[in-house]
């Protein structure tokens, strides 16, 4: 396992997860993340990125809520673990510690 | 909302890149995605990006984990191996794809070619019930088969046949229809007169009007979309009246159709109704002809029907044909057939060629195989060099499956990629082949989907099938053998024959351009017994006064020092004439009937149009003579048995009730009507007047633009408000070769890649030779050989296998080329020349090819090759 630090994009995909709680899954993440961080992603990306999270222990997941525009396919709801949560936090602080360094930051 | 299902294929790779466990979930979310572009963007665009995210998803293709074999790992592993394998060979793997693209974007375009030529009528609803009716009619020895039959065989097949379902008669109006609305004229060739039924046979898609009382009441007429628009300038015209110039009468719009931009044998525009000329209601069982189609019941069997039809002819048609000691026969053709066929009397279009159409499906065929040849070739020559790789992963356990995906893998790699490029080649091409094949083909129309789709299919069904014979090849090499590098010998005879045969193909299609090129300009150039220069063709509108002041307009300027001479005549030097059976009389006064061509003109007609008399005299210039002489020509004297004495035949009447005796006053040299490779038939010639003629005018040399203008000039003093139209009779014919030239310029096109990919597959074989004898030149070099010897060495082979296949495309090219050859009456003799040139053309190729390869090993620096040792 790479370590468990964030990549960008999977940084932005948990944060979706987690804002859409109960109702994240490949498709409602794609269109978050649409709506939210203006970033197109092909399904697979999120796939592939979904899938590495939960290998990491970030996401858990379970299966539910087919639907005929589904042709009757089980849904892969996920949500976002203790780990995951932790992870998104030390992003964030490690974030803010560097804004806190910045003197003045404006456009130069 | 009707649920729609992405695409199958789609659907059927997820499942080969995901298992079970992600299948579903991961194809749920993809056909969701799909469903949300349907409603936005259309099943189409829709079903591009559904691709896209299929292929995207093979990056998740190693979420198959668990207890099976990492198959993913596998193949990734395998086409890692094959891009390093061909990034190292990019020479090689360059001329591979050089020589895939060429050939697939080549194979593609004819067979958009075929296909176009193959579905002519084929989307008429029931096209395949539909059955034109023909008549092959024995007149004392004159055997003619039309496509049309008299005009009362319609109603009495339906009447006698329940199996018939529907029957329409169509007539053309001499390929001239003009209609008028209000100052505007358009005409159109695909103007017809029809029974009601016939868009029932032809179905056509109503815009405006009812379809089944169209065409029911006299003076209606049906237009296509594009002529209401030119006429009116909109759609909604039923209820407006036109007036259909060429008859004389007022029309009514009764029904607006789409236009058809499909291809039929008899395209139609407009549509006039069947009963607004009562007199073509002809009861007669000869002559007076009327295209009939008939739609069978479904379930019916055709050749019921046909077993029927001689009794059919002895019930209604035998009775007339007697009288003119003819015999005759009914039969029927399939629609969907008519436009491959060879052309009947009368056929309302030009026919395409079946034999054009299947040659190049040929050489469609021969090129793809050319190129996995090529690949074939290529592939196990290189077995040495890549005996060492083989050698060390058998070692390590390499299962021979797995060698064979490899290289299997390789050639996949390589024939999707010349797909793509290919795709892209036709795109580019297109303008340039819409013009050698005259086809209209649309860019838009080309990359559809499924055309794309068909064509990577088929670069990936070359690439597995190419791929096949090196893998078995170089896996079921030995281990030990592969270590030591030793792995030749075999499949040398295997490479022979495959170049053999492709200079076999490529000299019988470079003979074939050469002779196919001096048969169009035999034809062009033939004698054809009048001088087809300087004579212009004035069109004669229908109209009544163009057409009964013609006469005037021709004295006037053949007073202008400019124009030689002017004739009024009843035929066309660019179309064949009638043919009827007249009665004749011998110098002892015996009696007999023969077929022959008829022409009606004027005095003038044979000066002007620049024929010799042979005997005789032409006819007067005064009309007294009309009833009682006539010409003929020197085929009629021929086949009249009049040779010896042809001025004492008489003609004795145009049927055996009619006796009407007219002498033969002289004799024409034959002249060709029509095209020019066609025997000339007996042809009488009648002097007349009146009626509807053709003027020709033989115009001096000088300023031809000049005088163009001048007659223009006068015609409009005439005829003002009339259109000078006019063409130049040598054009005229000329345009009659155009499928020939057409073809000869697909043949040339697709000789000039065959050489092409022969070319490279040579190249791909010198690069190695030489490669594999560096060391062999390098020590001649030493021990005193001089370049020349070695360039020599190194050719030899080459020239051996090019005159092999040369000798051998000698018999097949000359099948092949008399097979074309006999559709021509008069035709040149194949000789030896087209079969040396077609030799010297390879010899040129393959020089170019090797000398490069050859003349750098040779003066290669032979330190350089020995170095190592």
């Amino acid at each position: 396992m790479k370590g468990t630090y964030l990549g960008e994009l999977e940084e932005l995909i948990l944060l979706s997860v987690a804002s859409l709680s109960t109702e994240a899954y490949a498709v409602s993440v794609k269109a978050e993340l649409e709506r939210g961080a203006k970033r197109k992603a092909n399904i697979s990306a999120i796939h592939s990125v979904l899938y590495r999270l939960e290998a990491k222990g970030f996401l858990t997941s379970s299966f539910g809520g087919a639907t005929q525009k589904r042709g009757g396919k089980m849904k892969r709801y996920f949500r976002v673990t203790n780990e995951g949560l932790d992870a998104l936090r030390d992003a964030k602080i490690v974030r803010e510690q560097y804004w806190r360094t910045i003197p003045q930051l404006t456009h130069s | 909302m009707k649920k729609i299902q992405p695409p199958r294929f789609g659907r059927w790779l997820l499942r080969r890149i995901f298992d079970d466990r992600f299948y579903d979930e991961i194809s749920g979310d993809l056909e969701e995605i799909f469903n949300d572009r349907i409603e936005t963007k259309g099943w189409f665009i829709a079903s591009v990006h559904y691709f896209k995210d299929v292929m995207l998803s093979t990056r998740n293709i190693g979420l198959k984990k668990g207890g099976r074999r990492d198959n993913a790992g596998i193949m990734r592993n395998v086409m890692v191996i094959a891009f390093r394998a061909l990034k190292k060979r990019a020479w090689y793997s360059s001329l591979n794809v050089v020589g895939l693209t060429l050939s697939i974007c080549a194979a593609f375009l004819m067979s958009l070619y075929v296909v176009d030529q193959a579905s002519y009528d084929s989307h008429f609803t029931n096209a395949e019930r539909v059955y034109r009716v023909n008549l092959e009619a024995d007149m004392n020895g004159k055997r003619d088969v039309y496509c049309n039959v008299p005009q009362p065989t319609a109603a009495a097949l339906r009447s006698t046949y329940p199996q018939i379902e529907e029957v329409a008669r169509v007539a053309l109006t001499d390929h001239i229809g003009t209609l008028e609305y209000k100052e505007k004229k358009i005409r159109s060739a695909n103007l017809v007169i029809a029974d009601s039924s016939v868009l029932r046979i032809f179905h056509r898609q109503f815009l405006e009007g009812d379809e089944s009382s169209a065409l029911s009441e006299p003076a209606s007429i049906v237009l296509s979309e594009s002529m209401a628009k030119e006429l009116f300038g909109r759609r909604d015209v039923l209820g407006e009246r036109v007036h259909f110039i060429e008859f004389e009468k007022d029309l009514e719009i009764t029904g607006v159709i789409a236009d058809d931009t499909r291809h039929s044998h008899f395209p139609m525009e407009a549509i006039v109704s069947w009963h607004t000329y009562p007199q073509y209601d002809s009861d007669q069982w000869y002559g007076a002809h009327a295209y009939t189609y008939i739609l069978l019941k479904t379930d019916t069997d055709i050749a019921t029907l046909t077993a029927q039809m001689p009794a059919f002819f002895n019930r209604y048609i035998k009775k007339t044909f007697d009288e003119f000691n003819g015999k005759g026969k009914i039969f029927f053709q399939p629609l969907t057939d008519i436009y491959l066929s060879d052309e009947l009397v009368w056929e309302p279009n030009p026919h395409g060629s079946r034999a054009n159409v299947v040659a190049l499906g040929f050489v469609a065929l021969f090129l793809v195989a050319f190129a996995m040849v090529n690949y074939v070739n290529l592939a196990t020559a290189r077995a040495a060099e890549r005996a060492l790789e083989v050698g060390i992963r058998k070692l390590l356990g390499s299962s021979p499956w797995f060698l064979r995906g490899q290289f299997v893998g390789e050639s996949i790699i390589l024939s999707t990629t010349a797909g793509v490029l290919s795709l892209l080649l036709s795109y580019g091409m297109l303008p340039v082949f819409n013009r050698l094949s005259g086809l209209d083909l649309a860019k838009s129309q080309l990359f559809t989907l499924r055309v794309a789709g068909s064509v990577l299919l088929l670069s990936f069904v070359v690439g597995l099938v190419a791929g096949i014979i090196p893998a078995a090849y170089l896996s079921s090499m030995k281990t030990l053998q592969g270590l030591k590098g030793k792995f030749s010998g075999r499949g040398e005879i295997l490479r022979r024959t495959l170049v053999i045969t492709q200079y076999f193909i490529a000299a019988i299609l470079v003979a074939g351009v050469l002779v196919v090129y001096e048969q169009i300009s035999f034809i062009k150039n033939k004698e054809i017994g009048f001088n087809k220069e300087n004579l212009v063709n004035v069109v004669v509108s229908r109209d009544s006064i163009v057409n009964n002041h013609i006469d005037v307009y021709a004295k006037a300027i053949e007073n202008f020092p400019e124009v030689i001479s002017t004739s009024l005549a009843y035929v066309q030097v660019h179309r064949e004439t009638d043919s009827f059976s007249p009665t004749l009389q011998n110098p002892d006064g015996t009696k007999f009937q023969m077929g022959s061509d008829i022409i009606y003109a004027d005095a003038s007609f044979i000066p002007t149009i620049g024929a010799e008399m042979a005997t005789g005299r032409n006819f007067d210039k005064n009309l007294t003579e009309a009833e009682s002489s006539v010409l003929i020509n020197e085929a009629a004297a021929k086949k009249f048995g009049w040779e010896k004495g042809p001025l004492e035949g008489k003609f004795a009447g145009f049927t055996p009730r009619e006796p009407a005796m007219r002498n033969v006053i002289g004799v024409v040299k034959d002249f060709h009507l029509g095209v020019s490779y066609q025997y000339v038939h007996p042809t009488i010639i009648f002097l007349s007047q009146g009626g509807e003629p053709n003027l020709y005018v033989r115009i001096g040399g000088g300023d031809i633009h000049e005088t163009i203008q001048k007659m223009q000039d006068s015609w409009k003093e005439h005829f003002p408000g009339y259109n000078f139209e006019y063409s130049f009779a040598d054009m005229d014919l000329g345009s009659l070769y155009e499928r020939e030239t057409k073809f000869l310029a697909l043949l040339g096109g697709f000789c000039a890649i065959t050489l092409t990919i022969a070319s490279l597959g040579i190249i791909g074989l010198i690069s190695y030779a030489t490669q594999s004898k560096r060391k062999d030149i390098a020590i001649r070099k030493v021990l005193g050989s001089t370049s020349a010897n070695i360039v020599a060495m190194l050719s030899r082979k080459f020239v051996y296998l090019l005159v092999a296949a040369a000798l051998l495309s000698i018999p097949a090219g000359y099948y092949v080329l008399t097979l074309w050859l006999t559709g021509f009456d008069y035709r040149i003799e194949i000789g030896v020349w087209p079969f040396v040139v077609a030799f010297l053309v390879c010899l040129f190729f393959t020089a170019v090819s090797i000398l490069y390869h050859a003349v750098y090993a040779a003066l290669a620096n032979p330190v350089n090759a020995l170095k190592y040792e």
